[in-house]
């Protein structure tokens, strides 16, 4: 018998279940290259704050996160600061979980693959002051975005995949995954 | 002695900001079906994932069907629809089915589920290779409605619940004894007797909850709540719940700090600790007989057990760390076999 052993193996599985998160969808994997090719922006960044609020036709919650980038690997270099917006949240008592969408946490290292929603407007959507340019949502739903943790390593989930579950790349170093990203040729 | 560690592979999905588990109040969920736009003979495919979780013997939880509908899937109407949409038309893109989960913030309680599958894939009801099966897909949402999360380890790959589908695939009908455990941990069923004592050496870990959960399967109980600070709060309140035991049964409860593994604090009956060290817990787990001058926090109990024995401690009081706390339920005046549970919580 090896008590210590099974105290580590207890402790090891705690930390893999702090870490591992959950999902709800089934999804079409998208490699880094298709990805990157949907992107119009990339970028790392942290989340300030996350609200919710009620689309325009009052039928669904959506949320958005205002990030502070700290570097755009493809996009206008400018930006300082992004919306990003996506269907679900929280509002009073109501909640509403989207399956394919991994909400923005506050305070989130991550690395985001965007489009401009400016196109994408629909009639359940809302209208704030700030201008549609400013907007984005995430490529891919919950698989253009990768969370950055303490050792720099990017991780996606949120999640799952018809196929191609070996086209994605995960668990990867960010300045490797950053590298493959910048190595896309549109 | 043969150490048998039991971690379970499902996961329950749980409110973002609290951390509740989210799930139905009720055992019995009505469901409308809308085909239109789904491939001949979706709705028995749809009726027949219904029923293949419904049929989990050890579970309360039932889907029930009010029939077809012209109902639109994506509203919010107190009605739970399965359906099919173009995602294209619809600004969703990649997914081949979504599950949209209402709920309550304050409870986790969910209040209506709708689940729509993507008609941008080529889908059938007949097993052809080169479609996505409506059944598996509608199975594995229906888990996902329940409120059981994606498995991603390819040691899961039978399961209902695993996170790749292939067109062609349609093993996720059937369900895994995985995903039975985790609609039968969510909804149990009906069950009465007592905790059986245990007859070997069992150890169980959980994550940190924030309220215990009994159960006369000692494998899904979590007998230990930690309180808010499961879930970033700032209270450790500690809460001990164990379902009647077959017999008289001594309750250990005892914790160490990570960052000193080598002094085990067990908790005695008038709610101070004593301390051992390591080697005496596994000296003392070996023969079968407690350290000198161990005492149970409970001793020779039948149980129910259901007590806050610390109240709320704000976590500004506790020095920083992670807790590692354990609980132990022997056969009164034995160590020679034993439930024991383990969980933690962190003080940043």
């Amino acid at each position: 018998m090896n008590v210590k052993k099974s105290v580590i193996s207890i402790i090891c599985l705690c930390f893999m279940m702090v870490f591992s998160s959950t999902a709800y969808a089934l999804m079409v994997g998208l490699s880094t290259e298709e990805l990157t090719k949907g992107s119009e922006f990339i970028v790392v960044g942290k989340v300030e704050s996350v609200e919710s609020m009620w689309s325009k036709d009052g039928k669904t919650i959506i949320s958005r996160a205002h990030i502070i980038i700290n570097e755009v690997i493809k996009g206008e270099q400018s930006k300082e600061r992004i919306t990003v917006e996506y269907p679900g949240g929280e509002i009073g008592d109501l909640g509403l979980k989207v399956s394919d969408i991994r909400p923005l946490k506050r305070g989130e290292v991550m690395l985001l693959f965007l489009k401009s929603k400016k196109d994408q407007k629909r009639e359940d959507e809302i209208s704030l002051s700030m201008g549609e340019e400013d907007v984005y949502q995430i490529v891919g739903n919950a698989q253009g975005h990768y969370t950055i943790d303490h050792q720099g390593i990017a991780r996606k989930g949120g999640f799952s995949l018809i196929q191609r579950e070996d086209a994605t790349d995960n668990n990867i170093p960010l300045n490797i995954l950053i590298d493959k990203i910048r190595g896309v040729k549109n | 002695m043969l150490w048998v560690a039991t971690v379970f592979a499902f996961e329950v999905c749980r409110t973002p900001k609290q951390g509740y588990e989210m799930k139905w109040s009720t055992s019995s969920v009505n469901y409308w079906v809308n085909t239109t736009g789904g491939p001949s003979g979706s709705y028995s495919a749809i009726i027949s994932a219904m029923d293949t979780w419904t049929n989990v013997n050890t579970s309360i939880f039932t889907f029930t069907y009010e029939g077809t509908s012209s109902i639109p899937i994506q509203e919010s109407d107190g009605k739970n629809v399965v359906g099919f949409l173009s995602f294209t038309s619809s600004g969703i893109d990649q997914s081949l089915g979504r599950s949209n989960i209402r709920y309550y913030v304050s409870t986790g309680e969910i209040f209506e589920t709708d689940i729509f599958i993507n008609t941008d894939y080529p889908l059938a009801t007949d097993m052809s290779p080169k479609a996505f099966d409506v059944q598996s897909i509608v199975s594995h949402e229906l888990g996902h409605s329940l409120c059981l999360a994606d498995l991603y380890s390819t040691n899961d790959s039978e399961k209902t619940m695993y996170w790749v589908m292939s067109n062609g695939e349609t093993k996720k009908r059937t369900l895994d004894q995985d995903d039975i455990n985790g609609i039968t941990y969510l909804y149990p069923g009906v069950q009465t007797g007592t905790l059986l004592l245990p007859i070997g050496q069992n150890i169980y870990f959980y994550p940190p909850v924030t309220d215990p959960v009994k159960s006369l399967n000692p494998a899904m109980a979590k007998p230990v709540g930690v309180g808010s600070v499961a879930f970033g709060g700032y209270l450790f309140g500690l809460h001990v719940a164990l379902e009647q035991f077959s017999g008289p049964a001594d309750i250990y409860g005892a914790y160490y700090l990570s960052s000193n593994p080598q002094v085990i604090f067990n908790l005695k009956p008038d709610l101070t600790f004593q301390t051992f060290s390591t080697q005496e817990i596994i000296q003392a787990l070996s023969t079968g007989q407690p350290p000198a001058g161990a005492v149970p926090w409970k001793g020779s109990v039948t149980g129910p057990i259901d007590e806050f024995p610390l109240g709320n401690i704000p976590l500004s009081s506790i020095p920083s760390g992670t807790y590692n706390l354990y609980l132990l339920v022997t056969q009164a005046g034995s160590l020679n076999a034993y439930y024991l549970w383990n969980t933690y919580f962190v003080v940043p």
